[in-house]
């Protein structure tokens, strides 16, 4: 998997955390199985309502499931 | 009365023969010694006039093939009773000529070495001295100018050695790069597949591309405003409706509580 350009919107976060989640999130997806081998995307959006309750890996984990679910719709 | 003597001949073909020399390979100088066409003893022939009758029709080798087993193949050749006694000839074609192996050196013989033919303002006696001449450098075997262990350029070789050069062309100097040796195994170039890098798999066109991630974490909507009553009363304020304050007018849910 390639991402050219991955961009993290994430209210009351500071930029070294929004960094720090960022390359989780990279890693997650690399691991992640499942996902087609041969595709292109120029685009992908993931809109999510933040839980206050929750913490950042599950913040992630939410944020992998949802970009999973929308790269398996890819035709 | 000026008369064009042979010797004068003589030296004007030897310098022609000198200029013909420099723009021509080297030719070899000698003679080969005369074949006698008679025994040894036998007095009877005149050697002068036997040799005028063996000139050389033409310049060039001499054409005596010595080899007398070979068959002549002209019936002039066949009638005539003065070639019973000389070596046949034999021709197969025009300008080319089959020498045997046994005359090998009659193809040495050397366009210096004739003796130039006797004109008619020549004097009588001066055929008699050129005969003289001919015979004496005829039979001194004169040794080769020519290096033995240099090879001998033949018709073929002497015609592509004084052909012009040409200039190459574009195609034949760039030709060398066409004939340039590949490169070894180990001085290639590595491809920049996945194999070399496994991180860029994504490169070689395979793979999952994304151009843009966009992820946006919302959050939740406010809690709407909770109306609490009045923990007094217990009843909603009243306003009066003949003078309403500014503020139920601007505002209109967020009344004074007006006790």
């Amino acid at each position: 998997m390639r991402i050219d350009r991955l961009s993290l919107q994430i209210p009351g976060v500071s930029e070294a955390k929004g960094r720090e989640l960022g390359l989780l999130l990279a890693d997650k997806l690399a691991a992640a199985g499942g996902l087609p081998a041969i595709g292109d995307m120029p685009r992908l959006r993931v809109d999510l309502i933040a839980d206050p309750l929750s913490s950042p890996d599950q913040l992630i984990e939410r944020i992998v499931a949802e970009v999973m679910a929308q790269l398996r719709r890819v035709p | 009365m000026a008369r064009t003597t042979y010797f004068g001949r003589i030296a004007r073909g030897a310098k022609g023969a000198a200029a013909d020399a420099a723009l021509s390979p080297p030719k070899l100088l000698f003679r080969p010694p005369p074949r006698l066409p008679f025994a040894v003893g036998d007095l009877g022939h005149d050697l002068i006039n036997d040799d005028a009758a063996n000139q050389r029709s033409s310049r060039g080798i001499d054409r005596k093939v010595a080899s007398p087993r070979q068959e002549p193949l002209f019936a002039e050749q066949q009638s005539s009773p003065v070639d019973t006694s000389e070596p046949s000839r034999q021709s197969i074609g025009v300008g080319r000529e089959r020498i045997t192996s046994r005359d090998s050196d009659a193809l040495f013989s050397a366009m210096q070495t004739r003796r130039p033919a006797q004109t008619l303002d020549t004097p009588s006696n001066a055929g008699v001295a050129m005969r003289e001449r001919g015979t004496d450098a005829a039979e001194r075997r004169l040794e080769s100018v020519a290096r033995p262990d240099l090879p001998h350029l033949d018709a073929s070789a002497q015609e592509r050695a004084t052909k012009p050069v040409v200039p190459p062309t574009a195609a034949q100097t760039h030709a060398t790069e066409a004939l340039e040796p590949a490169r070894t195994s180990s001085s290639r170039r590595a491809p920049l597949t996945s194999a070399y890098r496994p991180d860029a798999a994504s490169t070689t066109g395979g793979g999952l591309q994304i151009g843009s991630m966009e992820i946006r974490i919302v959050s939740p909507p406010a809690p709407p405003p909770v109306k609490t009553a009045n923990p007094v009363k217990g009843r909603a304020p009243r306003l009066p409706t003949s003078a309403p304050t500014r503020l139920s007018r601007g505002f209109g849910t967020f009344g004074l509580i007006q006790g």
